[in-house]
């Protein structure tokens, strides 16, 4: 099947932002592919007795003094610009843990905004922010480390069905020691800055950061005048059904998830021109998806790479943080270097790329899994005149 | 006009649980009931006596709904399931972080912690019956659930998932002050929801036409309205 060209149906991406450890989008694009690393020793909570004291955090964050939790910051910088968008836009946001930071206060007797906890207010906030009034039923995705893709997936979906004409979605996640000490007590945090898909690997590193995408049908695109910085063309979403943290071992879950996506955006596989992965550090999570990768595109030749060496695991901003990274590859037709990574693992044979790499192709796929044997694949697409 | 057929209704509230062809709905009175293991399922689930609260409740709705439709074993689909809450696993949040707090980071709970991510009974719920669909929770303030129906219907008709399993979950922290009775719903209610269906096992069509919900014609402003005209007719 041969691509065509962006047309007034496809779902246009017309804003895209990012926050994370390295700047904002264009500051983390340019640092990915000067192979930088953002990681270094956590120092706004307490890292003493855990295994790990690293991070991926983001400089001058310090939280507001009003009691407001850590997201707060993240998200103002992310929503820093107003937003072009028609009346009572879709909002759909994505965070597993959000304001949590507000919680360990509170339970520390500081004054903090019990508000902020609750990942079911966080659409309330944001739309506080934008000074947007949205449409009815915007709601948080928590789908654990595959929240934001689904988001983006969500979004898309309504926007391909006429339910909507345009979907804010906003990710967010900041750093916290809740979420720190819980993937300690699970043993999957490195003591060492994470190298995904190395022989070597041993486990995550967690990071922090916030994206935004602006959706839109083509022709409410055209109406408003908005650029179009790429598509979303396809999305696939299925369940393990297997083991609650560790992904099945055969991949078949994250198998049918790419498949799903790409018969959603009507290619073919051979259609794709590189791969954005999850990429966490973990064994299981690297082995899975080589697995995954092998199946689909078994020639072995697609450039297939993580962000995740640099960043850290931005938990459920990751997915968005991620197709952020992945629109910037296919606009300069090269995909960054995979940071960390040093004795790749030889099988199944696929190519990840410890280098800054050029490929063609008009179409990218990026995918996320996550707790709760969820898996979610994005097929995005360059803007075609 | 997008439609899906209800096949399913099961819930897990302060009345008990139940299903659509053996009970009438409503959210009952006072504190939700104990569940264990033997309401759902009649062979031994050592991991269920360790699953948090929020969890044993929303796989008991989701149970009871699949039971109700009779699609306890997949019967060879694609199935989803989502969930609309508000809280979602705040409880667990607390228990977790009382580890966190009074024993020091590096004893926190990892058992706690798989189940602070509030998606986690959605797993749990499709290991327990091989549901192999999209699967994802929706926080937001609105708990009527037209939400979480609309999506599954979308999900159904765009081909993403044979059939969903979709409601709500919902419960408040038992020590919190506000279960006795101030808080007016809460527990599982979850609706099987399929492309297809034979006219017995289906309650009728639900409709959805841009972000409405209609039920043969009528308009669904509340979930919990819905369940309760369906059930024990």
């Amino acid at each position: 099947m041969a691509s065509r060209q962006t047309g007034l149906t496809d779902v246009w991406i017309t804003d895209v932002r990012a926050v994370t450890a390295l700047g904002d989008l264009e500051e983390t694009w340019n640092g990915l592919l000067q192979g930088r690393s953002a990681i270094r020793k956590v120092t706004h909570f307490d890292t003493s007795g855990l295994p790990c004291h690293l991070a991926a955090s983001i400089d001058n964050l310090c939280p507001p003094a009003d009691g407001r939790s850590r997201l707060h910051p993240i998200l103002d910088r992310v929503l820093a610009e107003p937003l072009i968008v028609p009346k009572e836009p879709f909002l759909i946001t994505a965070t597993i843990k959000g304001g949590i930071d507000n919680l360990e206060a509170i339970g520390r007797g500081a004054h903090a905004d019990a508000g902020d906890i609750l990942p079911s207010r966080l659409p309330l906030l944001v739309a506080e922010k934008l000074e947007l009034d949205v449409a009815p039923g915007g709601f948080n995705v928590n789908a654990a480390c595959a929240s934001g893709t689904i988001a983006i997936a969500r979004a898309a979906s309504f926007i391909r069905s006429g339910i909507c004409d345009c979907s804010v979605v906003c990710c967010v996640e900041p750093l916290s020691l809740f979420v720190y000490s819980g993937f300690a007590s699970l043993r999957i945090l490195s003591s060492h800055p994470c190298r995904p898909f190395d022989r070597h690997r041993d486990g995550i590193t967690i990071g922090e950061g916030g994206a935004l995408f602006v959706l839109m049908n083509g022709r409410t695109a055209v109406e408003m005048r908005c650029p179009c910085h790429g598509v979303i063309k396809g999305w696939g979403m299925t369940n393990d059904a297997e083991q609650i943290i560790t992904p099945a071992r055969d991949a078949r879950g994250l198998t049918d998830a790419i498949r799903k996506a790409l018969a959603c955006a009507c290619i073919d596989a051979n259609e794709i021109g590189a791969v954005g992965a999850h990429g966490t550090g973990t064994i299981h999570n690297d082995a899975s998806e080589l697995r995954a990768i092998h199946e689909v595109f078994p020639a072995g030749t697609l450039p297939v790479y993580s962000i995740k060496g640099s960043l850290g695991h931005t938990m459920g901003a990751a997915g968005a943080i991620e197709a952020a990274i992945a629109l910037k590859a296919l606009s300069a037709g090269v995909v960054p270097p995979t940071i960390g990574l040093q004795n790749r693992e030889q099988h199944p044979e696929v190519r990840v790329v410890a280098q800054p790499t050029s490929f063609r192709g008009r179409q990218m796929l990026t995918m996320n899994s996550g707790f709760g044997g969820v898996n979610c694949a994005l097929v995005l697409g360059a803007h075609v005149r | 006009m997008m439609e899906a057929f209800i096949t399913g209704i099961g819930w897990v509230t302060a009345a008990g649980l139940g299903r659509g062809r053996e009970g009438r709905f409503s959210w009952g009175e006072g504190e939700l009931p104990a569940i264990s293991r033997k309401d759902i399922f009649a062979d031994p689930r050592p991991h269920f006596g360790r699953m948090d609260r929020f969890s044993k409740f929303g796989l008991a709705g989701v149970a009871m709904a699949l039971r109700d439709a009779g699609v306890e074993s997949g019967a060879n689909q694609t199935i989803g399931v989502i969930a609309s809450t508000l809280r979602g696993c705040n409880d667990t949040d607390n228990l977790y972080l009382r580890t966190v707090q009074e024993m020091g980071a590096q004893f926190a709970s990892p058992h706690l912690f798989v189940f602070v991510s509030g998606n986690t009974f959605l797993g749990e719920a499709s290991i327990a019956f091989g549901l192999r669909g999209p699967t994802f929770l929706l926080s937001e303030q609105d708990l009527s659930g037209r939400t979480v129906l609309s999506t599954a219907i979308e999900m159904i008709v765009t081909n993403q998932s044979d059939a969903m399993v979709a409601g709500m979950c919902d419960i408040v922290p038992p020590d919190s002050g506000a279960s006795n009775g101030s808080v007016s719903r809460q527990g599982a209610l979850f609706f099987v929801l399929q492309k297809g269906s034979t006219k017995e096992r289906t309650y009728g069509t639900l409709e959805l036409n841009k972000q409405h919900l209609f039920f043969e014609k009528m308009p669904v402003d509340d979930i919990s309205w819905l369940a309760a005209r369906l059930s024990g007719r």
